[in-house]
């Protein structure tokens, strides 16, 4: 017997209703991150949904064509855990399986892990398409800053 | 003058190499487990703890230019009775970008695709990344392991954020090779002929609503088999049809994360058992499925996973009168309870470890010919055990 019986469909689907509209993701904040990258990269906006595909490598070329490598931290780094909740609305483990179902499906591949944020500032400064994050404030000199827009276009 | 071409040629290898290293890309996994599934022939006939459950995979990319990639990955599974122990060419294709913004990406896939539709059809192959080594059979059906993995043809993906959030559209079209050991498995150890996947066709819709923890997810499938009798076969020509409806949701918190799938599946069945055979049955079944992050490293989790084989005889008791008697009615569905736990002890290494209680047997090879003789406990048993490493 199947604990199938004796629910109807109805009363699956108002849980599931009460469920998705009584609860909240993560909630995008003031971050102390800022998103940098390469000085070849001309894009100096980007919402919080665009930023989601590139670091989470479902989107891999810029407009101007070069392809987009991403650099992060490791996944118990407090500044990347700031990246995720408070840039991107998700959490550091949600990027994780998302960077590994795309490079053993063939969609996509792994970004590039650094130890910390000297290390971050180096790759990007060397390598086309490169796009990353560092804690505000700190000096970023020959990057390009990507500000994060508020509103999703 | 030899000096200065050797050099040159020596500085171009360089080059290529590097232009070579900067699109190529290698990943790989190597897993080993150790499992037992007493009273049933779900990994073995007698029942003993075995090493059959190993996987190796290795897969390449080759981005040709940013708008095309060739992308494959050959893996060796071994999984006992589940499916045939060997080599397998896991998925191979053209990956060509038709629509490239920051808004909108749309790829055209050409080739042996990999099944991106359901919840977990990519990670049940993914050692470092599925849940469970064995995952829930209602919906990951391990003896059709094979044939909803991959198929070769053709498939969109559509994917795109606004307003209302982040969307995945999918369409594929395709059908799966079946070899031999499959068809057995699938059918019966004495059939003589061949089974073949007319086509395998399937859209989906994925959905992230904008600042939500839930992502929410439906699935329509439509697939056809066809089987072709060989000389002195006990089974006859026919084919078989299914079409599936599926519902999948997460909801990702920061410390736990619940999924589920909830599948229905009409199966008919024309002729194949013997001529004038006609059977149909809607199939339904899903799990609910809870992990909690003590932290980084280490993960606990608890699942619960229902089958049954027709909606309309849900304690099986068709599949009794059907065979008079000779097949037991738990054979109709299978639940099964699971407990585990994952710990990642370094950062590409990590163990598994889970149980599973189970009640019935509707989710056993061989599907259209049940093996009364090695399934004669209604109530049995899984444990298992998993290293796997990843690069």
């Amino acid at each position: 017997m199947s604990i199938l019986q004796g629910v109807s469909p109805a009363k699956w689907l108002l849980l599931l209703w009460v469920l998705f509209f009584s609860s909240t993701g993560v909630a995008l904040g003031d971050s102390n991150v800022k998103v940098i990258a390469n000085a070849s990269v001309d894009v100096s906006v980007l919402s919080p949904s665009q930023l989601r595909r590139i670091f989470s490598m479902r989107q891999t070329t810029w407009p101007n064509g070069d392809t987009i490598r991403v650099v992060v931290m490791r996944n118990d780094n407090p500044l990347h855990e700031k990246l995720c909740k408070d840039v991107l609305g998700v959490f550091p483990y949600q990027m994780e399986r998302q960077w590994n179902r795309l490079a053993f499906s063939g969609l996509g591949d792994l970004p590039v892990v650094v130890e910390n944020e000297l290390q971050m500032l180096e790759y990007i400064r060397g390598h086309r398409g490169a796009v990353g994050y560092v804690t505000q404030g700190l000096s970023t000199d020959e990057l390009a800053t990507i500000g994060v827009a508020k509103d999703t276009p | 003058m030899r000096t200065v071409g050797l050099l040159l040629c020596l500085f171009s290898s360089v080059v290529h190499a590097k232009e070579l290293a900067d699109k190529l890309s290698v990943h790989g996994y190597l897993a080993q487990g150790v499992v037992q599934a007493q009273d049933s022939n779900f990994i073995n006939d007698d029942g003993d703890v075995s090493l059959r459950q190993t996987e190796i995979g290795i897969n390449a990319t080759y981005r040709l230019r940013p708008s095309m990639r060739l992308t494959g990955q050959l893996a060796y599974i071994n999984g006992g009775n589940r499916y045939p122990e060997g080599l397998r060419l896991d998925y191979l294709f053209w990956d060509i970008s038709l629509v490239n913004t920051l808004d909108w990406r749309v790829n055209l896939y050409l080739g042996r695709n990999k099944n991106h539709h359901w919840l977990y059809s990519v990670d049940r192959t993914v050692p470092q990344i599925r849940p469970t080594i064995i995952p829930p059979q209602s919906v990951y059906f391990d003896v059709f392991r094979d044939v909803a993995l991959s198929s070769d043809g053709i498939s969109l993906m559509a994917q795109t954020g606004n307003r209302l959030g982040d969307w995945q559209i999918q369409w594929s079209l395709g059908e799966s090779q079946i070899d031999r050991q499959q068809m057995l498995n699938l059918l019966s150890p004495d059939a003589k002929g061949s089974l073949d996947q007319k086509y395998d066709h399937q859209f989906s819709v994925n959905y992230r609503p904008v600042e939500s923890a839930w992502e929410l997810g439906v699935l329509l499938l439509d697939s056809k088999f066809d089987y072709g009798a060989g000389e002195g076969d006990s089974l006859s020509n026919g084919d078989v049809r299914t079409s599936r409806l599926q519902f999948s949701l997460r909801y990702n918190a920061e410390n736990w994360e619940f999924a589920s799938e909830l599948m229905k599946e009409r199966v008919v069945f024309e002729d194949v058992l013997f001529p004038g055979f006609s059977n149909k049955a809607i199939a339904e079944g899903g799990y609910l499925q809870w992990r909690y992050f003590l932290n980084h490293n280490m993960t606990l989790l608890a699942r619960v996973d229902v089958f049954d084989r027709d909606r309309e005889f849900r304690n099986g008791e068709n599949i009794v009168a059907l065979s008079e008697g000779v097949i037991p009615a738990y054979f109709g569905f299978m639940d099964t309870a699971t407990l585990g736990g994952t710990w990642k002890f370094a950062s590409d290494w990590q163990l598994k470890a889970e149980y599973h209680r189970v009640k019935g047997t509707g989710r056993l090879a061989p599907v259209l010919i049940a093996d009364v003789g090695n399934n004669d406990h209604k109530y049995w048993d899984i444990w298992a055990l998993e290293v796997a490493y990843w690069f």
